[in-house]
């Protein structure tokens, strides 16, 4: 009964870490986590249980650890002597949020190495001008609308709306074709 | 009065091109041939301030009934171009300017610009300033590969970075993941 509330509370600990260190959750501060998880621990004790976690959890975040190397890292945890060392309750904890985390952590902490807004969407349309107030368009061809969406993490986006006739699409198309060539390239070398 | 369509001006003759008419008679052929030659590089875009001004300080026509005569020239110009030349012939063209009792020569002139070989010219122009969004004026791409970061010892992530110039002006930079 008391190992089941230990381990819920460790996974409740690991939760809200990741949710400080990962997510981007601002509001879910060390306070928090001890008042909701941990109240009736020194405080601290309970400091230094969090920022042991917190270091671990970071440990296997930076090296995006699979199962064999994850494996590997907890048992050398919970061989070191004194406090530096995991107990076997921690470190089953720490496997189990693992195992559901590792792939939303991965991608969290890319998203926050990206800067520059990101391309979120395309849309477009073609055209046939008809008309317009310089008279019967009768010599333009079709031309295509695009809107393209693009924002920052967390941002709204901000929406581009442009023209193309078919010559500038087509060199769009030729620089699109240059860019997968170069990635191809780096793809085959790594 | 034979019986005609009404003119290539509608049905009620737009008011400076009937300002224009009426000023006409002040005006010798020279003069009116200088500012034909302004108001059609006016017409294909290019800034013909410093013409205009030229002209206006060398006549000895008042500045406001100049500008009568400069602006209906240009309407009488950019309604005719804007019509193609299978709906309006060069005859028909003519006929309704003899209407507003625009002298004969002056005529001539009109018709040479409208259906003469600067034609061309003068429809690409007035189709620039058809209602158009921006268009891409440059498009430079640059491949990164996230090596590792403050959080991630190896990422390897490759991502296209992206900087388009638009033709009003703007830039705008934005990254493509896979």
């Amino acid at each position: 009964m008391a190992d089941a509330e230990a381990a819920k509370r460790l996974s409740g600990l690991l939760n809200g870490i990741a949710q400080s260190v990962f997510y981007q959750k601002s509001d879910v501060t060390e306070q928090l986590l001890k008042a909701e998880l941990f109240p009736e621990l020194p405080l601290g004790e309970f400091t230094a249980l969090h920022d042991k976690m917190k270091g671990l959890l970071r440990s296997m975040a930076s090296a995006d650890m699979d199962h064999a190397q994850l494996e590997a890292f907890l048992t050398a945890q919970t061989r070191k002597q004194g406090s530096g060392g995991v107990s076997a309750e921690q470190a089953a904890a720490l496997s189990r949020f693992w195992k559901s985390q590792r792939v939303r952590v991965r991608e969290s902490v890319l998203a926050q190495s990206r800067w520059e807004p990101g391309l979120r969407g395309i849309s477009w349309r073609v055209d046939l001008q008809a008309a317009d107030s310089q008279g019967v368009a009768a010599h333009s061809g079709p031309v295509a609308l695009v809107e393209l969406e693009v924002g920052r993490t967390g941002q709204d986006s901000e929406f581009v709306c442009l023209e193309f006739d078919e010559a500038r699409v087509n060199r769009v198309l030729k620089k699109m074709a240059d860019i997968q060539e170069s990635m191809d390239r780096i793809i085959q070398q790594t | 009065m034979a019986a005609k369509d009404s003119s290539f001006l509608g049905s009620r003759i737009p008011p400076e091109i009937e300002s224009m008419s009426k000023n006409l008679k002040d005006v010798d052929h020279e003069m009116f041939r200088k500012i034909l030659k302004a108001v059609v590089s006016a017409l294909e875009g290019k800034d013909s301030r410093e013409v205009m001004k030229a002209i206006a300080e060398s006549s000895a026509i008042p500045q406001e009934r100049l500008s009568y005569i400069i602006s209906g020239m240009y309407r009488v110009l950019s309604e005719a171009i804007r019509i193609p030349t299978s709906s309006l012939k060069q005859e028909a063209f003519k006929e309704d300017l003899r209407e507003l009792r625009i002298p004969e020569d002056f005529i001539t002139d009109f018709s040479s610009v409208v259906f003469g070989n600067r034609r061309a010219a003068l429809e690409a122009a007035s189709s620039q300033k058809d209602p158009h969004l921006p268009t891409v004026e440059d498009l430079k791409w640059r491949v990164d590969v996230a090596i590792s970061t403050s959080s991630l010892a190896r990422a390897l992530q490759p991502s296209v970075l992206m900087q388009m110039k638009l033709s009003d002006g703007t830039f705008h930079r934005f990254e493509v993941q896979q």
